[in-house]
């Protein structure tokens, strides 16, 4: 119940928008880092925006913590492959924070051939009085040199630098959906459709193949790998997802190679949702530990699904995210719609789950009440500091006030990416290109 | 270590100076309520859903080729069978198509065929069914990520008979009421000729290919094949014995004709017999 109160008094207390306006702004990633200070979006123009939640200040207790822009950078280009004559896309198809160590942040980017390792450092300081060169970086002439001097650091405008660190390339076919670090903090994975890779962070030229389906004859070829992540604390243990709506759990202890899992979690089918579009809807479009490591969610086109690592047979909780849109699938199908990947995500606690529908809305399920609320992202809807209205979609013939029907939904508004802060009750959801944040009600 | 190669990209940003506009310019400005360009998402596929859905209430919306439940079965399946080729088609003109779509669309296809095919063994003679079966499917496969140059235009031209077919039963859902009277003759007719004109479609493919991409096509140089057009080709039958369908056909003729014993080859594909005999008689 106390959860379900606290999102409806969940708040836009600052609401965002990046003055977005074209394709390349989509948003196509959202991430917190692990201390919720740092929140990063990617998009399909390539381009990495990291947000830094503002200091509390006692002046101005409304503005608590809001995020502003703190670095913006270009992290992939378009390239062409020119063996192959390809165009590889500069979309940033996920981000993931490494632990802060130092008090520089360092944070993993992918597209869908190339891993890269960012460096985000400040600098309020720069060294002055070279011997050899001016302010300005030229070699001054030797001639001019008469006396040595030591350079002093002067005090500067704080700046922000993004610098590459590293570049992990050419260990993947085909399209990297996902990228997780490991809780050793020294290695990752990298997934493509078809293969999972093993890095170690400082090693660039070298990475393991540790999962492999690609079957010898192509024409063999039923299932794909749809996602994958690490366990948050045992380093040998990883999980995948299918495009069969399986999930394999993987000990690299076993053997180099985890062509065999150690676990396989799957949920037989019922006969009676049989449809033309039961294995389209049936592949896994995100899988995420718990935060305990205990509990697996997996999201599929229509449903969320809570996994207990002890139970291989079936999930211990099924969410309905989008009930009501099972018998409009043909249409879905039709407009390619039934191929959108929607992420889930834990709150701090696992208590609860969330994530995305159509119509800009998305979904929250509290495990414990099993309530489920509907709010929306948008901008016609909510002012600052406005509490955000649950909404319902109305499945029946009759309309009430307040409800939306099923046929008004708008299916080019999709909420595919969400995140929620590590353990306080704020999230982060991408609507196309623009990037809400909402937060409990500051009482 | 490869870091060392990169050059040294700097994307940085005066934070005390720019936070100002960096605030204001991620405030949402409720109280002038701009109008923001809002991005269709990628090409025609948005502005298919967003047109079809967001209709205010009380405009009829145009009724979805799919969403009418009253369909028979047996169309209602057309339906999604030719989607499903036709996806898988656009599929092949990316570039690089995405793995995980065309596997997803090739496993329902898979599923109809199968679903056709146990129909057809019992009201259908299984004969034309069966090697156009194995071809069909697979024959999309190696022209995915590993190979993309594998994919010639004359592939996705080859499967073009396809459309009347697909238009047709468009323009007959489209339609709405004022065909739905039609639409029983229209199942019968479709019903009859779906799975070979289909299937027949996949052998065009597979015969074309078979003419143009191999050496073959040199040893037919001087002979006029301009008489016999594709679809009289695809009329010839292939070695359905063979376990693995067109490919395996293709790999043998191939690698015999390099071998110089063309000859030997076809006339262990006894099938392709009387290809020889046009051959002597021109």
């Amino acid at each position: 119940m106390e959860e379900e109160s606290d999102f409806r008094k969940i708040n836009n207390s600052f609401l965002r928008d990046h003055n977005y306006a074209t394709e390349a702004d989509i948003i196509s990633t959202v991430e917190f880092n692990s201390t919720g200070e740092l929140l990063a979006t990617g998009d399909k123009g390539g381009r990495v925006v990291v947000f830094q939640r503002e200091q509390e200040s006692k002046n101005q207790p409304h503005r608590r913590g809001e995020y502003n822009v703190y670095s913006t950078f270009q992290s992939h280009e378009p390239e062409f492959d020119y063996l192959k004559s390809l165009e590889i896309e500069e979309k940033i198809n996920k981000i993931r924070w490494l632990p802060q160590q130092n008090a520089a942040y360092f944070l993993l980017s992918t597209n869908d051939k190339t891993v890269k390792l960012w460096k985000i450092s400040e600098r309020d300081k720069r060294p002055e009085g070279y011997n050899l060169k001016d302010e300005d970086g030229r070699i001054r002439d030797p001639g001019t040199i008469t006396t040595l001097r030591v350079p002093v650091l002067q005090p500067m405008d704080l700046m922000v630098e993004a610098t590459p660190r590293r570049v992990f390339s050419n260990a993947h076919t085909y399209h990297i959906n996902s990228i997780s670090v490991n809780s050793d903090y020294e290695t990752f994975m990298s997934t493509d459709d078809l293969r999972i890779n093993l890095w170690n962070l400082e090693i660039t030229n070298r990475s393991f193949n540790i999962v492999d389906i690609k079957p010898t004859n192509m024409e063999e070829l039923t299932e794909v790998i749809t996602a994958a992540e690490f366990h948050p604390h045992q380093c040998n243990t990883f999980v995948y997802s299918s495009s069969k709506g399986s999930i394999r759990l993987c000990d690299m202890r076993a053997s180099a190679l985890c062509d065999n899992h150690s676990k396989f979690f799957e949920e037989p089918e019922d006969p009676s949702n049989r449809s033309f579009f039961s294995e389209i809807i049936s592949s896994i479009s995100d899988v995420k530990f718990s935060h305990s490591g205990r509990y697996l969610m997996t999201r599929d086109y229509l449903t969320v699904k809570v996994w207990d690592l002890n139970m291989e047979s079936k999930p211990l909780e099924t969410y309905q995210v989008h009930d009501y849109l099972r018998s409009k699938l043909c249409s879905l199908y039709e407009n390619d719609c039934i191929f959108d990947k929607f992420e889930c995500v834990w709150n701090g606690s696992d208590s609860v789950i969330m994530t995305g529908s159509y119509n800009n809305f998305f979904r929250m399920f509290d495990r414990n009440t099993k309530r489920d609320v509907t709010l929306e992202a948008s901008r016609e809807n909510s002012k600052p500091r406005a509490i955000l209205k649950p909404r319902k979609v109305c499945v029946g013939g009759k309309r009430r006030k307040d409800e939306i029907s099923v046929d008004s939904l708008d299916f080019s508004k999709k909420i595919l990416h969400t995140a929620w802060h590590p353990y306080e009750n704020i999230i982060a959801v991408a609507a196309t290109n623009n990037l809400y944040i909402f937060q409990d009600k500051i009482n | 270590m490869g870091q060392r190669d990169i050059t040294q990209f700097e994307a940085s940003m005066k934070r005390r100076k720019n936070i100002i506009s960096a605030v204001s310019m991620c405030r949402l400005d409720v109280e002038s309520a701009v109008v923001k360009k809002e991005v269709e998402t990628d090409g025609g596929d948005g502005a298919l859903s967003s047109s079809r859905y967001t209709l205010g209430r009380g405009v009829k919306r145009k009724q979805s080729s799919c969403e009418d439940l009253d369909l028979p079965y047996p169309q209602q399946r057309q339906l999604v069978l030719d989607l499903c080729l036709d996806k898988l088609q656009n599929c092949q003109q990316r570039a690089e198509p995405s793995l995980h779509r065309s596997v997803l669309l090739a496993n329902t296809l898979r599923q109809i065929q199968q679903e056709m095919r146990q129909e057809g063994e019992t009201c259908l003679p299984p004969a034309p069914l069966g090697p156009s079966l194995h071809a069909s499917t697979p024959r999309h496969f190696p022209d995915l990520p590993p190979v993309p140059l594998d994919c010639p235009p004359p592939l996705i031209g080859a499967l073009s008979p396809l459309f009347p077919l697909t238009n047709a039963s468009e323009d007959v859902q489209l339609g709405g009421a004022e065909n739905e009277t039609v639409l029983p003759s229209f199942a019968v007719e479709e019903n009859a000729r779906s799975s070979d004109s289909l299937f027949g479609s996949f052998e065009i493919t597979n015969s074309t290919s078979y003419l143009t991409d191999l050496p073959l096509d040199d040893i037919f140089e001087d002979i006029d094949t301009s008489m016999y057009d594709s679809s009289d080709i695809s009329v010839l039958p292939f070695p359905a014995q063979r376990s693995g369908g067109m490919d395996d056909g293709l790999k043998n003729a191939s690698c015999c004709s390099s071998n110089g014993s063309l000859q030997l080859c076809l006339s262990d594909l006894n099938d392709l017999d009387h290809i020889m005999e046009i051959l002597v008689r021109s």
